[in-house]
């Protein structure tokens, strides 16, 4: 993984919020690493990537989160379905992000929409690359999860 | 808690055989950090050092083992609490002459708690055979002539590894309670087992700041950081207390499990060695 390849990732998906509302623009957090349990929030689009190590990238959101982004596509009903469909959309977004930012090089799965009881069940990364996105006084984090070269399976 | 008493100068044992501890005590990290550092032969003040701690969370630590009474305070001769209180900011009462005796005397009132100043006379390279001098300086330094108690001299300061060099109480026996052996004697109860070991530690921010400032641009830096914690065992990181951290945040790492598996990441990874400035 390239940074320049990560530094796109990250700025497509922050355009991605900045288009749905121009008057209010996300705001990166600090990055930090993150050992052992991985971070997840009440919804997460996950993908799976391959390539020079082995791993996912995922973007997790607390439900506020994802309840303005149904009120900004016109979407009056917030209940586990529309939350849920709301997180599809994301993943179609953090997929086509990655395969614009990574393609090439990277092997990109097809986009998985989770709640958290669902995470529970998958086998993430011990350690992470996160990445907070600040937006309407609720934090999604954008998470690069990479495994050791010797982990990955044959 | 017992903090309130916790005396920077005070020389703490280990109550009972470390092996002989209740397979229940639950303690936090850095209490077994503490109490793993606890000799029988250095001050708080050193062993806070040595791990790189906080007055106030060194302090708590100290007075959660004592509540818990897995610590007991030694007992110290008189040469051995001048040594003791010259490693310490001992805000004991004192008049000028016990001030300019105690040793404390020779420590400049700066930021830096423990930097302990040579006198005028000794050399500005202290060797570890210096440094056992300097810990009694002040009651050998009044027999020079040129001595002059009440002049503030410019003296060289003593660096972090002089400082972790200081040369430690004789060793008491087994438990403790056996009175330590009179100054004089204390180079001949220079056994295998007398020298602390040097425990050097890794600032994590100095090492990161090092990655950084190899890469082309912070993304990079970061990726770079990112790829050499990957081949580090989660558990061993756990097991010293991160489980998050940030670029520009510092962790001291003294474990050497923990810094030889980053020193073989960084190696493999990036291929680069430790920096020297990384150690503190």
């Amino acid at each position: 993984m390239e940074a320049d390849q990560l530094r796109l990732f990250k700025q497509i998906t922050l355009d991605y919020f900045s288009k749905l509302a121009p008057d209010d623009e996300p705001a990166l957090g600090e990055p930090y690493l993150q050992f052992g349990e991985a971070r997840v929030l009440d919804y997460t689009s996950w993908v799976e990537i391959r390539g020079e190590y082995d791993g996912c990238l995922y973007l997790t959101s607390p439900t506020p989160m994802l309840e303005e982004l149904l009120g900004i596509n016109g979407e009056p009903e917030v209940s586990e379905r529309t939350l849920l469909d709301m997180c599809r959309e994301l993943s179609n977004v953090l997929a086509g992000n990655a395969s614009q930012a990574f393609g090439g090089h990277w092997e990109i799965s097809v986009p998985h929409s989770l709640s958290r009881g669902m995470v529970n069940g998958l086998e993430l990364p011990e350690s992470t690359f996160v990445m907070p996105i600040r937006w309407r006084d609720s934090e999604s984090l954008l998470v690069v999860g990479l495994t050791q070269p010797s982990e990955r399976r044959a | 808690m017992s903090t309130g008493a916790i005396r920077q100068s005070a020389v703490y044992e280990v109550s009972q055989s470390l092996g002989d501890l209740p397979e229940s005590l639950r303690m936090r990290s850095l209490e077994w950090g503490v109490l793993f550092s606890v000799t029988g032969r250095h001050t708080v003040a050193q062993i806070g050092e040595l791990l790189g701690l906080p007055k106030d969370a060194r302090d708590a630590a100290f007075g959660r083992l004592l509540d818990r009474g897995l610590l007991r305070e030694r007992e110290l001769t008189y040469s051995e609490y001048l040594r003791a209180a010259a490693t310490s900011d001992d805000s004991e009462p004192k008049n000028l002459q016990e001030f300019l005796r105690s040793g404390a005397a020779w420590r400049r009132e700066t930021s830096e708690s423990t930097a302990v100043v040579a006198p005028a006379s000794a050399p500005a390279e202290a060797s570890a055979s210096k440094t056992v001098e300097q810990n009694s300086l002040s009651l050998e330094s009044e027999d020079d002539p040129d001595f002059d108690p009440t002049v503030t001299r410019a003296v060289p300061t003593m660096s972090r590894e002089e400082i972790m060099a200081f040369r430690p109480l004789s060793s008491p026996s087994p438990r403790g309670r056996k009175e330590a052996k009179p100054d004089t004697e204390a180079p001949s109860t220079a056994g295998p087992d007398t020298p602390a070991p040097q425990v050097k530690t890794l600032s994590l921010r100095a090492l990161m700041s090092y990655i950084m400032d190899r890469a082309p641009d912070l993304s990079s830096g970061q990726l770079d950081i990112y790829r050499v914690f990957i081949r580090v065992d989660t558990d061993l990181l756990k097991r010293n207390g991160i489980t998050t951290l940030r670029f520009k945040e510092d962790r001291r790492v003294q474990d050497p499990e923990l810094q030889s598996a980053i020193s073989a990441s960084l190696k493999s990874t990036l291929g680069l060695a430790f920096p020297d400035e990384a150690y503190v």
